[in-house]
């Protein structure tokens, strides 16, 4: 047998697990912070609380905590209310106080720093292992022997050694903590040593490269922090059973039979998913430290003797299920590793799966913290965890398709076909979403077809990475190769954070039912951009406007950071970066040539396709005041879908020619295509009026390049941003075909450098340019329409109705109310008591009318009443009362009488409208 | 004790007195309960075999143990191990290592079978195990002398 070795591109990144077990941490504290948050929820906040229980304030501004999320979305967007919302959380006792989250995280923390430290101590105790000193070992041999191997291992710093009499195994462990280790030799190993120092060798070699692959730390703090959560679980698993009790309150969504049941269903879940994660990356760790310890010079035979494949049925079946829960890979796998290391870097199906299950549950988990978004709130909380999500799972999906692509010979295929490499990922977040248990109002989500999305997310994202780190890889050899592949992952950091981001701010709500959109309100929206275009409002106008509307809104959202900007970079990196490969001089970049003739064939294509669309538009629009902006709007959403038709025809027969690199060869095609496309647009455009039954807007020639440049940067952002994932996910379909044998190479493309960067100077001008027209309105509904105060959600039931009302009462409505209505009695009875002097009247009724305004504002700032006819009896009573209050300062002001009196007039009429509101509410009071 | 089972260690497995000379460190009860407990766990950054390679070593010892205690027990004061046991948890000695009584030839047979028995149930070879029972035996029967350093150049 031969030696494995490992090239030196793949060394010095180390086995990837580190920021696997940073994620399975972030998991466990995220999960520890929800567990917290719910018994805290029980244990400090409820008592502080009133009646309602520390929802009083959402009531009040129109949530209903038995309703759908959406409605209670849109009861917090109309507008004031979320300033309302803040002053009302504001105060004392409102806000759930943070102070025992952080005390409990803290302390958590601090549990498992000094498990960490004790732990070690604890297994070299006393009475459990002894040192290796002379009384084991009187000649000194043994202990000359190990410290060789230390300094065979490469280490600087030699561990202590100890033994384990009683362990009869043949083995070794090493522990310790950060800076001081033990490698503790078990009994059955000294025993051997005599008849088999080849196999001691081995073991010990084995645990020194741990030692040197810095196991030690990570996988011991992973554990403390996970045993001092296993004490924290049974807390939180007490709640939820403690809610299926019948008794149990059941008012509040959160707390009823069958969230506290999924509940547990969630929490035995995600310990199912940590111990299998946590398992997998420990033998992955193993497997390199068996080829640490052979590259140090173990003999590989020593692993020989452990390898018996079981032979009955019954028997395999048992390894096959216990396989996934061991921390040691059994000895046939560590067999094979070391006959081909390659199988070691071959991209495993189920890391690659747990981390988009880890992922989706860390981030969706950070944003429904209560604690957290009360003070920072949802948005930044969203940007925030998924950049962070995005950061981690790029790198331990990204480190895993390194390591292989590295160790894939450039002649041979990948072990694993990169799209199934995407596939387990997006399966691993969907999976992750369905267990967040935030879809689901019921058992199942309301359109689970919309979880396909989610799936196209992760596939694509991860099919590109695999195919491009492996581009990279064979592209530049070697270290040389470093650098683009940290570039391209950030490229998929920054793909994946935008698109994660969308899909907690956005996508999740599709799969939850709410409306993704309502062609009428979008028509009105844009009519307030492009005027007159409801009157042009027929035929299939609205089908247009909508499509429009979900194009500019597919992977951005007005609450996201990256925004349209963000995704037109991120689309611009898929196929860009690329591209460049088709510099190299060795020849194994992405074939210009190939690339640059589809693009053109496709560019034909648009040019044809653009032709057809001009010809449809040029009477579709009976003449009126809405033609142009009609026009203008079906004009441009269908030059952008045809365009990007035409791109995914293009990119599709350039990447089916391909054998390996399918995606990025579709992509960069897809790409250039809608340059020619844009070309081919810019002069339809500017030379409109010339081209007869193809003319759109205008009849008359001539040549206007600068409405043909802002109408062609105006498509960019949709185009080269959402219309390049489109493509993408419409490569998918080349994905099932059978491989084929790389064509011949043709002649090279004369001028590469040229090409390339023409088509990058295009790309970045274009994106500069249309900068100012991506800067679109958009309102926070899905319908597309801004939402007035009126627009209160119909409560779920007639008791949650008349809490919200009891609660807007309570949190300030009464106190208006009562303030209001005191001051102006105050005033009637000062001005219809006589006498009243000029001094009584500047003194005493001025300030009071000043004060009336002064409710009045502050009433008008408080949240509207939630209840659609008691709304406008107060309404009307504020504008009463300011309308009084506001004569009176002016008459005083002035000195005028007459003004005064109808002042004194218009106070007394507000007793009616007070009198109204008032009997209003009180049947909510009785 | 500890003397009479090393010595029968040199003789009959010679490879096992590095495990014999570190469990010596430890008191009676502590080897005996950990070698009692078997082999050691699957645990991470371990080299994860399960085999146990040696077997002697804990046959002979916990068999030993046994009937010394037995015999111990009876011929002293007729208080039962367990409470001497707490006794001495009380006082928090160190406790004195085991020695072996004077033992008629009964005992020695008995003592020898419950070896056999103990190694039939390890999964010790028959032939190791009547070779361990009989230089046992022989030990015990031929009065003690101190034993010195036998380990064999092959383990040095």
């Amino acid at each position: 047998m031969t030696t494995p070795t490992i090239p030196a591109a793949g060394r010095g990144f180390g086995a990837g697990t580190t920021p696997r077990f940073l994620l399975l941490s972030a998991l466990v504290l995220i999960t520890a912070v929800r567990l917290f948050e719910r018994l805290n929820a029980v244990l400090f906040y409820a008592p502080s609380h009133d009646l309602l229980g520390g929802i009083g304030c959402y009531l009040a501004a129109g949530e209903d905590p038995a309703g759908d999320h959406v409605a209670n979305q849109q009861a917090l967007q109309r507008p004031g209310v979320r300033e309302a919302l803040e002053s009302c959380l504001d105060l004392p006792g409102q806000r759930d106080p943070v102070w025992p989250l952080v005390v409990e995280m803290g302390l958590l923390v601090v549990a498992a720093a000094v498990l960490y430290f004790v732990l070690p101590l604890w297994r070299s105790r006393p009475g459990r292992v002894v040192e290796l000193d002379e009384r084991i070992d009187p000649s000194g041999e043994l202990r000359e022997l190990v410290h060789g191997l230390v300094g065979v291992a490469g280490l600087t710093r030699p561990p202590r050694f100890v033994v384990d009499p009683a362990a009869r195994t043949p083995g070794a462990v090493v522990f310790g903590r950060w800076g001081r280790y033990t490698v503790c030799l078990h009994g059955g190993l000294l025993v051997r040593r005599v008849e088999d120092p080849l196999g001691f060798r081995a073991v010990v070699l084995h645990e020194l490269a741990h030692l040197r692959n810095r196991d030690v730390d990570i996988t011991y703090a992973t554990v403390a922090l996970w045993r001092v959560f296993l004490v924290v679980l049974p807390a939180g698993v007490l709640l939820s059973i403690a809610y299926l009790r019948p008794a149990a309150p059941s008012l509040f969504a959160a707390q009823n039979h069958r969230s506290s049941l999924q509940d547990l269903f969630a929490t035995a879940f995600l310990v199912v998913l940590v111990y299998l994660a946590r398992a997998e990356v420990l033998r992955v760790r193993e497997l390199h430290a068996d080829l640490g310890a052979v590259q140090s010079g173990a003999d590989p035979q020593a692993w020989h003797r452990d390898a018996r494949p079981p032979r009955r049925p019954a028997a395999r079946l048992l390894r096959w299920i216990s396989g996934p829960w061991r921390t040691h890979p059994d000895g046939t796998q560590r067999q094979l590793a070391l006959s081909d290391p390659t199988r070691v870097f071959a991209v495993p199906r189920l890391p690659v799966f747990f981390t988009g299950v880890t992922v989706l549950v860390v981030v969706g988990t950070a944003r429904s913290s209560q604690a957290v978004t009360q003070r920072v709130g949802i948005e930044p909380v969203t940007t925030a965890a998924s950049a962070l999500g995005a950061a981690l799972a790029t790198a331990v999906v990204g480190a895993v398709l390194w390591q292989s692509a590295v160790h894939t010979p450039a002649t041979s295929r990948p072990r694993a076909p990169a799209v199934r490499t995407g596939f387990w990922f997006g399966a691993g977040l969907v999976t992750g979403e369905l267990a967040l248990d935030r879809v689901t109002d019921g058992w199942l989500p309301e359109r689970p077809q919309f979880l396909l999305v989610l799936l196209l997310i992760g596939v694509v994202i991860m099919w590109w990475t695999a195919e491009h780190v492996d581009l990279w890889a064979h592209t530049r050899r070697g270290r040389r190769s470093r650098p683009a592949v940290l570039l391209t992952l950030t490229a998929t950091g920054l793909v994946f954070g935008t698109w994660f981001a969308w899909w907690q701010s956005e996508g999740q709500w599709w799969v939850q039912g709410r409306p993704i959109v309502d062609p009428q309100g979008v028509l009105r929206l844009y009519d307030t951009q492009l005027p007159g275009l409801l009157d042009a409002n027929s035929g299939p106008l609205a089908l247009t406007a909508a499509t429009n509307w979900v194009l500019g809104r597919l992977g951005t959202d007005q609450s996201v950071l990256p925004g349209a900007h963000g995704l037109l970079l991120a689309g611009a990196l898929l196929w860009l970066l690329p591209l460049t490969t088709a510099l190299s001089r060795n020849g194994t970049g992405l074939p210009l040539r190939r690339i640059v003739t589809c693009a053109a064939c496709g560019g034909l294509l648009a040019v044809a396709a653009l032709a057809v669309v001009r010809l449809l538009l040029h009477d579709a629009v009976a003449p009126g005041p809405g033609r142009p902006a009609a026009l203008l709007l079906h004009d441009s959403t269908w030059t952008v879908a045809v365009l990007t038709a035409a791109a995914a025809v293009a990119g599709g027969t350039a990447g089916a020619r391909s054998s390996r690199y399918r995606l990025p060869t579709g992509l960069a095609t897809a790409g250039i295509t809608m340059l020619s496309g844009q070309l081919a647009s810019f002069v339809l455009e500017s030379a409109d009026g010339c081209w007869g039954p193809f003319d759109v807007l205008t009849d008359s020639c001539g040549w206007r390049p600068g409405g043909g440049w802002s109408y062609v940067a105006g498509n960019t952002p949709e185009l080269l941003g959402p219309g390049i994932f489109l493509v993408a996910a419409a490569l998918l379909v080349l994905a099932g075909r059978r491989e084929r044998p790389e064509p011949p190479a043709q002649s090279t493309m004369p001028r590469p450098r040229l090409v390339v960067s023409v088509v990058a100077v295009t790309v970045v001008v274009l994106g500069a340019a249309s900068w100012k027209p991506a800067v679109r309105v958009s309102s926070p509904t899905a319908g597309g329409i801004a939402l007035t105060a009126a627009d209160l959600p119909v409560a779920s039931s007639p008791t949650i109705h008349r809490l919200r009302v009891l609660a807007w009462l309570k949190y300030g409505g009464q106190r208006l109310l009562d303030d209001i209505s005191g001051k102006q009695n105050t005033f009637t009875v000062l001005v219809t008591t006589p006498p009243l002097t000029y001094r009584d009247v500047v003194d005493r009724v001025r300030p009071l009318c000043l004060d009336i305004e002064r409710d009045v504002a502050a009433a008008r700032a408080y949240f509207p009443v939630p209840d659609d006819e008691a709304w406008r009896d107060w309404t009307a009573y504020l504008d009463d009362s300011a309308r009084a209050a506001v004569t009176c300062r002016q008459a005083v002001d002035a000195n005028d009488v007459a003004l005064f009196r109808s002042a004194g007039q218009q106070m007394q009429q507000t007793f009616f409208s007070h009198r109204k509101i008032y009997d209003r509410l009180q049947p909510f009071l009785r | 004790m500890r003397d009479v089972v090393r010595a029968v260690i040199a003789d009959v497995a010679p490879e096992e007195l590095p495990v014999v000379d570190a469990l010596r460190q430890f008191d009676d009860e502590t080897a005996v309960s950990r070698l009692g407990r078997g082999g050691a766990r699957r645990e991470p950054l371990g080299f994860g075999l399960e085999d146990a390679v040696y077997l002697v070593t804990p046959v002979l010892w916990i068999a030993l143990d046994q009937s010394v205690r037995k015999t111990a027990d009876r011929a002293v004061d007729g208080f039962p191990h367990s409470v001497r046991k707490l006794f001495r948890r009380a006082s928090r000695r160190r406790p004195e290592p085991l020695a072996v009584p004077e033992l008629t030839v009964h005992q020695v047979a008995d003592i020898r079978q419950r070896v056999l028995e103990l190694a039939a149930t390890s999964g010790l070879s028959p032939e190791r195990a009547e070779a361990l029972a009989d230089q046992l035996a022989v030990r015990l029967l031929i009065p003690v002398t101190p034993v010195e350093d036998e380990r064999p150049a092959s383990a040095e």
